[in-house]
């Protein structure tokens, strides 16, 4: 069975302060609230931050190697503002590896540059003001509608790909060339590679409707979208007359949000720059979400099917309380059965297509001086009594001084074989999703404070999958400042 | 025997949630120095609190740990230092503790480091060492109910432990006279292949305190009756076993109001 093949959602609590989950009012279709895929980020990014654990089980996309996932935050500088950061991480018996990154965000020009040893994430992007859009070079993760040809999401029971188009994580999905111009009417170019393939594509978008094209050696294929205010329809066609079509669907019901989504098509059609988010032929999906006072009830069920006889479904249902000051808890339950991802093998097929259910709690609480969060999380058959995959974390939290902070989590697995655990971890704007088996325990020891201007950021991991841990560690500098630019604008009379 | 010879009778027996060794007190892990050496656990007691302890397990002769910690706080630092023998001069080993955190009303958390040394030497003429570091934490999520943490074996090195500790979590109520805890400890390789559970009750009028305890895998039962007088304090607890012999703990604790 392949890595990942069957790992589970995330657990998060509200953020009182991150706004998770609000101002939805365009959401249906590109961005829907914060269920499935959507919700295994939003709750590695929660967490991570915060808390942790939380972490637990995030998983990475489907086209992901084995192992560790590290994707990079979405996150902005403000105009005029320069930041550098350097840091260095080492493990036993593995040579050091430095990063270094320059970010910048000028009237008209932004980039960054990401440079390490072995860093995944190195890359180098540059945006700048032209022709009356956005000329890009780098690494760039588009979304195109409903993303059956571009940005689709990772798993068969999520509305939208956080990691694509403006979600909270930048992905990469092809390098090269993009040009993005909004208006009455919509440009986008695109040319580079998507992974071993050299692509080029366009988009043209007026009023409700956008057409697409993607091709490249010998293969095209093409979309039409319309786009509602709570409404989405896509159709995508390749070359050999494959096609799909997903149309999505937002209401107001029964006092809350109601999301539908349905798919339809051919088994064999596959995203030409995305071939391995294309997804189950056929999906159904709805997902419901209603607050009542300090708890908010979300709810999920969605069912799909990869090719005759071979399919999955799950549903679940999750209750999170805000607590006094801003104590937060969330408990869960999920059924899922079938292959989540396309099935590798006929084992892959037999483990998959065994029910499971899963049960989750998690509680965050405390003052300023002093946090703690409390996660637990199994899954098994027979109402998780046969438990397969059982994550315990706690993370603690405190600022002894003004500006400087201390965390300390740790987590505790049993994974049976087979199975699969992603931990999610912050590590300043990169999320890393680590590959976890069998049993261990894992501490993670976080300290900042200021320094040189900036910030220093320290940590030690110590996974421990029998008694003796393997120490990991890494030390960053960020700092972040204002150019001249900003400062004589701000200096005019 | 040394500690790591040792270790499979202990496994066998004492395979429990929050399983204590070095340091295991009759009473609650919810404060004094012998809780915080063993589980990281800062009460919210400041004064000077001496605790003298005895364990003997599984009502075998010779596998007896005796102990004395000390504690005190300042402000809302707390910090408690310990020794402990385990076991005879063939098979024992001695233990020391440190541990330091902080404590208030709503919450608390404290590191701990214990070291141990054979007594006996190995073959090669020297004498096993090892350490383990951990942590707890605690926080009132209600004006009634605590929750905690405690990963006791985040790090070891050396000699192996006599218990390959997991990580506990757990809810205590507690009223004026009465409470109750729950807790879950993770399995820990090698130790078992199942996490484990512990259910408690108390009932603590004016200078007497009665706790009555379950836990699973395998499934059995504790009590504890501890006397007050004063600055005083007699516990005894005694823990049965399906499998093998009872465990018997003594603790008196010596507090300054």
């Amino acid at each position: 069975m392949s890595r990942g093949s069957r790992a589970g959602r995330g657990r998060s609590l509200p953020d009182a302060g991150s706004g998770a989950g609000r101002g939805r009012s365009r959401a249906v279709v590109g961005r829907h609230p914060g269920l499935g895929r959507r919700a295994v980020l939003v709750t590695a990014l929660l967490l991570a931050p915060a808390a942790g654990a939380r972490g637990q089980g995030a998983a990475p996309p489907p086209e992901a190697a084995d192992g560790d996932w590290e994707v990079e935050r979405a996150d902005s500088l403000e105009g005029g503002a320069v930041e550098v950061e350097v840091g260095a991480s080492g493990r036993e018996g593995r040579a050091t590896r430095r990063t270094r990154r320059v970010r910048f965000q000028g009237e008209g020009l932004a980039g960054s540059v990401r440079e390490g040893d072995g860093d995944p994430l190195a890359g180098t992007l540059f945006d700048a003001a032209a022709a009356g859009g956005r000329l890009g070079v780098g690494t760039f993760a588009p979304r195109w509608g409903a993303g059956l040809l571009l940005g689709a999401p990772a798993e068969p029971w999520s509305f939208a790909a956080d990691d694509r188009g403006s979600g909270a994580l930048r992905g990469r999905s092809g390098e090269g060339l993009r040009f993005e111009r909004r208006g009455a009417l919509a440009v986008e170019a695109l040319g580079g590679r998507f992974r071993d393939r050299a692509l080029g594509g366009a988009r043209l978008g007026a009023g409700a409707g956008a057409l697409g094209v993607i091709a490249g050696a010998g293969a095209a294929q093409s979309s039409l979208a319309l786009l509602g205010h709570d409404a989405l329809v896509e159709a995508a066609l390749d070359r050999g007359g494959a096609w799909r079509a997903e149309a999505r669907l937002r209401q107001l019901a029964a006092g809350g949000a109601l999301a539908l989504r349905a798919r339809a098509g051919h088994d064999g059609f596959q995203s030409l720059a995305e071939p391995r988010r294309s997804g189950p032929a056929r999906v159904l999906g709805a997902a419901f979400e209603r607050g009542a006072g300090a708890a908010r009830v979300l709810s999920h069920a969605a069912l799909w099917r990869w090719r005759p006889g071979v399919d999955g479904a799950r549903a679940g249902l999750e209750v999170r309380w805000r607590l006094a000051h801003h104590d937060a808890l969330a408990l869960g339950f999920e059924e899922q059965r079938g292959a989540r991802r396309y099935p590798a093998s006929a084992l892959t097929l037999d483990r998959a297509g065994r029910p499971r259910q899963g049960l989750w709690g998690a509680w965050r609480g405390g003052a300023a001086g002093l946090r703690m969060e409390l996660v637990h999380e199994t899954w098994g058959g027979r109402f998780a009594r046969r438990a397969v995959r059982t994550v315990s974390a706690a993370r603690v939290e405190t600022s002894p001084h003004p500006g400087w902070t201390l965390a300390v989590t740790h987590s505790a697995w049993r994974v049976h074989p087979g199975e699969s655990l992603h931990l999610a971890e912050s590590h300043g704007a990169r999320l890393v999703l680590r590959a976890l088996s069998g049993r261990g325990a894992r501490t993670r020891v976080e300290a900042g404070l200021p320094a040189g201007g900036g910030r220093v950021r320290a940590a030690l991991d110590l996974t421990a999958e029998r008694l003796r841990p393997r120490p990991q560690w890494t030390l960053e500098w960020t700092r972040r400042a204002r150019g001249g630019g900003e400062r004589r604008a701000r200096d005019r009379p | 025997m040394s500690a790591a010879w040792m270790a499979p009778a202990l496994l066998v027996a004492l395979a429990v949630p929050a399983a204590a060794q070095d340091f295991a007190a009759p009473w609650p892990p919810a404060g004094g120095p012998a809780a915080l050496l063993e589980h990281g656990a800062s009460g919210a007691d400041r004064g000077p609190v001496l605790e003298l302890l005895a364990t003997q397990w599984l009502g075998q002769p010779g596998l007896e740990t005796r102990a004395a910690a000390v504690g005190a706080g300042w402000r809302s630092a707390r910090a408690a230092v310990g020794l402990s023998a385990t076991g005879d001069a063939a098979i024992g080993w001695t233990a020391a503790g440190l541990a330091a955190g902080v404590a208030h009303a709503a919450g608390g958390a404290a590191v701990r480091v214990v070291g141990r040394l054979d007594r006996a030497p190995d073959p090669g003429g020297r004498r096993p060492a090892g350490v383990e570091a951990g942590a707890g934490a605690w926080l009132a999520a209600a004006p009634a109910l605590h929750l905690y943490a405690a990963a006791p074996q985040m790090w070891a090195d050396g000699a192996s432990p006599p218990l390959a500790r997991g990580f506990v979590i757990g809810a205590r109520a507690a009223g004026a006279e009465t409470s109750a805890w729950l807790e879950r400890e993770s399995v820990r390789a090698p130790a078992a292949a199942f996490a484990t559970h512990a259910a408690g009750v108390a009932w603590a009028p004016a200078g007497m305190r009665v706790a009555l305890e379950a836990r699973d895998r395998p499934l059995r039962g504790a009590a504890t009756f501890a006397l007050a007088a004063g600055p005083l304090e007699v516990a005894v607890r005694v823990e049965s076993h399906p499998l093998a012999g009872e465990t018997t703990q003594l603790g008196l604790r010596m507090a300054r109001p």
